[in-house]
């Protein structure tokens, strides 16, 4: 196994400046626990260090930016990292010390060589403006441990001739490794550095069964792993999986029809795709770049997962028709994410599907024309206040909860309930009506609103029955629904 | 075009032939299937129905189809009801409502080509269009031939001023509520069958636990047991001595 590390040192402070975009002209502290874990060069100039607190800081410069740290950004750049490496090997870890590992033994003869990858790594992450120290060795752990030393000497333990580890060299400098640097428990490390021991080839002298009973089990275990002694299977990272594929023209397209040609092959490209990688998506997103180097994007949704060519064509080219071009268009874009594994629906042969199929392409076409808000489900809500019992919802519900009423209810509803006029004892809302019922009292959202009514059903002068009720708080009634 | 290729074509009503040879699903109501001459609502067919305004009995009157049509597979496209549907009545009715889609459109010309969309594609089984607008023939010719091409139920609502518009619906009736709770029927145009028919259905059956009179109007049975046991609480109210105490069962019985 040969596995590079790479140690972003600077992390939280980079993370942190990568995404407020801040010069290093002004000194910038990152905190953690009114703590400061990271400081620009700006501000170490004035005397500043890790370590210190907040209020050291101040007292040092007390021009000082404190900036919050961001466990958040930094685990997107980690991943952004990661994401970008996977082109060298599948095989990355992404570890809490702000380490990327790559397992690259299987990579070596398609890159030619540890140098190679070497230089094409530190050339991808030149763009990144991060600080980084590089290490190799034989474990995970190892690798890990060995990234802290700043002047990259574990590089020295390979033999690029023979294409691999120079043990001798790698065994001396596993041996080492001090034990402040080990990834154990802190009280762990604390206990074996109280004992003597300095470095891991005094510890290594000791036996399993000593070493256990000494300093625990998790110990003996990680001591094992990083030699080498013991199996490691780390959580691997697992790149996002996604579709990104553009088409620019040498000759600029200057109207929508023209597009559907690019469009189909964009389209052809994506389902293949899905058919290899087993996978499909509910949402495309293109983006048409023009001349002037303006986007518009549009996403088009399905409410099924299932990819098909003329469907993914006929409903892009829908939402296209609702788009007018400012400019000719230069470049297309067609950008996929969050796929999902195919469902397998085994059915028998001879399967009969009943008189209506359950596709729902339709919906996907009025969507695509009319507007996603456009075709909605409702679904029931644990809700007794009756405009609050559904919400309306652009995807079909997988199930829908049953009320368990047994009062009769009208079948159509006012969004709002709209308010009748009452004279004495006489209710008038288009015409005269007459309360046909006892009352029913609905009340709830007590936390929010509280909401205290009683219903009534009520013949209209038009022969029609209406559901109304008096509100008890406002005294004032309303028409709710309509029997129908 | 000879005479036997012009009598042999499926449009062409003979009067001759009295056979119902188009498909058609009971409307559910035994009186209305009567005055039909398919025996209920035609399958591949439009049918409007004109209404003098919302809530006059229109959803009661399709819930029959409606409940069958939302316990299958395919699905039933309301296109811009006038309210929102409530899902615990439809529930109650036996309508299945995660098969029920809501469509609102801005325009009619939207309306009509989702329905056309709707009704060719093989996976709605009723589309119902509400439309307070003047529809053109050709819209009504393409709803009509959607329906013919998808095989499924198409209803157009529309208010009863359109009575008199000429429509290419192959079925058309009002509705209309009466003073006494039913609903009038006219038949205005149906295929193969007689029109102008007119008749009343009680469609919403619950109405006649409804009423406006003051509880001591309402009528009480002769033999009624609630009475007769309040009359015994009145008596084992008054003061008691210990001998005409009456006995408990006695009282039960009541």
């Amino acid at each position: 196994m040969l596995w590079l590390c790479i140690r972003f040192t600077q992390l939280p402070l980079e993370a942190r400046l990568a995404s407020i975009g801040h010069t290093n002209d002004i000194p910038i502290a990152v905190v953690q626990d009114n703590i400061i874990i990271g400081c620009n060069r700006a501000a170490r100039e004035k005397g500043v260090q890790t370590q210190q607190s907040i209020g050291t800081g101040y007292a040092l410069s007390s021009g000082l930016k404190v900036l919050e740290r961001n466990q958040h950004d930094e685990q997107k750049v980690l991943e952004n990292i990661a994401q970008a490496l996977s082109c060298f090997t599948p095989a990355l870890v992404i570890l809490p010390s702000h380490c990327v590992l790559l397992e690259l033994q299987k990579s070596l003869k398609l890159f030619n060589g540890l140098s190679e990858i070497e230089n094409k790594i530190r050339l991808s992450l030149t763009n990144l403006k991060l600080t980084y120290q590089i290490a190799i060795a034989h474990t995970l752990k190892a690798a890990e441990v060995l990234s802290i030393d700043p002047d990259e000497c574990s590089l020295q333990t390979w033999n690029h001739s023979l294409a691999t580890f120079d043990t001798l060299q790698l065994a001396k400098k596993i041996r080492a490794i001090k034990i402040s640097d080990l990834v154990i428990e802190k009280s762990h490390r604390e206990r074996i550095i109280s004992s003597g021991i300095k470095n891991l080839e005094q510890l290594l002298k000791a036996s399993s069964s000593s070493l256990r009973r000494r300093f625990g089990l998790e110990t003996m275990q990680y001591i094992k792993k990083l030699n080498n002694d013991l199996d490691d299977i780390p959580d691997y990272y697992i790149p996002e999986e996604n579709f990104n594929a553009s088409i620019s023209f040498i000759d600029v397209i200057h109207s929508i029809e023209n597009l559907e040609s690019p469009i189909s092959y964009l389209i052809e490209l994506l389902v293949n795709f899905f058919r290899l990688h087993q996978r499909s998506s509910s949402d495309l997103l293109w983006t048409l770049t023009d001349i002037y180097q303006k986007t518009t994007s549009f996403s088009v949704h399905f409410s099924d997962h299932q990819y098909n060519h003329s469907i993914y064509l006929e409903n892009t080219l829908l939402y296209l028709s609702n788009i007018k071009l400012s400019a000719p268009i230069e470049s297309i874009n067609l950008f996929v994410d969050n796929l999902i594994a195919i469902e397998i629906n085994e059915k028998p042969l001879f399967h009969q599907d009943g008189e209506f199929k359950s596709s729902l392409n339709f919906v996907n076409k009025i969507q695509a024309k009319l507007g996603t808000e456009t075709c909605l489900w409702l679904e029931r809500k644990s809700q007794n206040i009756p405009e609050l019992t559904y919400t309306a919802i652009s995807q079909k519900p997988q199930s829908s909860l049953s009320s368990k009423n047994s009062h009769i209810r009208p079948a159509w509803l006012f969004k709002k309930p709209q308010k009748i006029i009452k004279e004495g004892s006489s209710l008038w809302w288009n015409g005269s009506m007459t309360i046909v019922s006892s009352p029913e009292s609905i009340s709830g959202y007590w936390w929010k609103k509280h909401v205290c009514r009683k219903y009534y059903i009520a013949k209209h002068q038009n022969h029609s029955y209406y559901w109304i009720f008096h509100d008890i708080q406002k005294d004032e009634w309303f028409i709710h629904g309509i029997y129908t | 075009m000879s005479l036997s290729q012009v009598l042999r074509h499926p449009a062409l009503w003979k009067a001759s032939e009295h056979t119902k040879v188009r498909a058609a699903v009971s409307t559910g109501y035994q009186r209305l299937d009567h005055h039909l001459h398919d025996g209920g609502w035609p399958k591949g067919a439009l049918t409007e129905i004109l209404l003098p305004h919302h809530g006059v009995g229109e959803l009661r009157l399709l819930t029959p189809l409606l409940k069958t049509y939302s316990q299958k597979s395919g699905f039933i496209l309301f296109i811009n009801p006038p309210l929102i549907p409530y899902v615990d009545a439809l529930n109650s009715q036996g309508i299945v409502c995660h098969q029920l889609l809501l469509l609102h459109t801005s325009s009619t010309q939207d309306a009509v080509w989702a329905a056309q969309q709707a009704l060719t594609s093989g996976s709605c089984s009723v589309v119902m269009i509400w439309s307070d607008d003047p529809l053109a023939v050709l819209s009504l010719r393409k709803l009509s031939l959607a329906a013919t091409q998808g095989s499924n139920w198409a209803f157009l609502l529309r208010p009863q001023s359109y009575v008199s518009s000429p429509s290419m619906a192959s079925l058309r009736l009002t509705l209309t509520p009466l003073k006494n709770g039913c609903s009038q029927i006219h038949i205005l145009k149906q295929p193969g069958g007689w029109s102008d028919q007119r008749f009343s259905l009680k469609l919403l059956t619950e109405q006649q636990y409804w009423t406006s009179a003051p509880g001591s109007q309402w009528p009480v049975p002769e033999c009624n047991k609630r009475q007769t046991v309040t009359a015994s609480y009145k008596q084992y109210e008054a003061p008691l001595s210990e001998s005409d105490h009456l006995p408990q069962t006695e009282l039960s019985t009541h």
